[in-house]
């Protein structure tokens, strides 16, 4: 069970590729740019359904940050894929500040799991909503971090690189969190 | 475990560091942050879940932890697997599209 990784990259080539479509976008070809959604939304709408527990609010924080590189295009310095996820985590720290806040519930998914049996759909639906529950608990940093590595599987390099933070640094807020999942968790599993 | 204050205020509140001797001063604030309750979680459990190399002895003196993470692990498995909703590209292109 050890955490996968994401495929390896060669960040060149990509760096070359999406330097390509944004050239294409910026000289008017606006379709050019749903290569870019294409080849990136993904992993950021698990990163937005991983911080903010929605469908619904991941949806609608992908809709808004796409629009939005879409029309600050030209600003891209670096790698798209960096910029842009930069873009969607503001965009959930963003909405998670603004719910606290306001104090509203978030909205269950229903997302259909593809389980076999009544029971086992029963046992993962209790522990989709926990482990919601617990995330919504966590400071945005500690649940960012344990989404990036356990939901979208990346590695503390590839957070580093994303996060601009060591990965000391992320390594001690992927344990606290951890450690504090276990706190909230265990008296319900163990 | 030591519980710190994200807020920037306290950082005025707090005595400063400059004038300590450089042994005593205190982590950078970017990973000072307020963590709820934790427990103690092996460090066996957290270096099977980083997939680095594991004390099997340490590991086994674990199984409750484990137990919990492995279910755990399924869900985010589970998210792992998680793609856009196939209507969303679309979308986003036909909003650009009306700008």
């Amino acid at each position: 069970m050890p955490q996968q990784t994401t495929e390896p990259k060669a960040p060149d080539e990509s760096f070359d590729a999406d330097q390509a479509v944004i050239d294409r976008v910026l000289a008017g070809d606006r379709n050019a740019f749903g290569i870019l959604i294409e080849r990136y939304s993904d992993p950021l709408y698990r990163h937005a359904y991983g911080m903010t527990g929605s469908a619904d609010v991941a949806e609608d924080i992908l809709q808004v940050s796409f629009i939005k590189a879409f029309h600050h295009l030209g600003e891209v310095r670096g790698r798209f894929d960096a910029w842009v996820f930069r873009i969607v985590a503001n965009g959930c720290k963003d909405w998670l500040k603004n719910i606290r806040r306001t104090h509203l519930s978030y909205e269950e998914d229903d997302q259909p799991s593809g389980l076999e049996t009544p029971e086992e759909e029963l046992d993962r639906g209790e522990m989709r909503r926990d482990l919601d529950s617990a995330l919504a608990a966590l400071p945005s940093s500690l649940r960012e971090a344990f989404v990036m590595k356990h939901v979208e599987g990346r590695s503390y390099e590839e957070m580093a690189e994303l996060l601009d933070a060591t990965v000391g640094a992320l390594k001690m807020r992927v344990h606290r969190a951890r450690e504090a999942l276990q706190k909230l968790l265990e008296d319900r599993y163990s | 475990m030591m519980h710190d204050s994200l807020d920037p205020r306290d950082a005025v509140r707090q005595p400063a560091t400059e004038n300590r001797p450089a042994q005593q001063a205190e982590p950078v604030a970017a990973d000072r942050e307020v963590t709820p309750q934790g427990t103690e979680l092996p460090s066996a459990v957290h270096a099977y879940l980083d997939g680095d190399k594991v004390n099997e002895q340490a590991l086994n003196a674990a199984q409750r932890e484990l137990e919990l993470w492995k279910r755990i692990s399924q869900e985010t498995g589970r998210r792992r697997r998680m793609v856009t909703p196939a209507h969303l590209p679309s979308q986003i292109l036909s909003k650009l599209a009306d700008d």
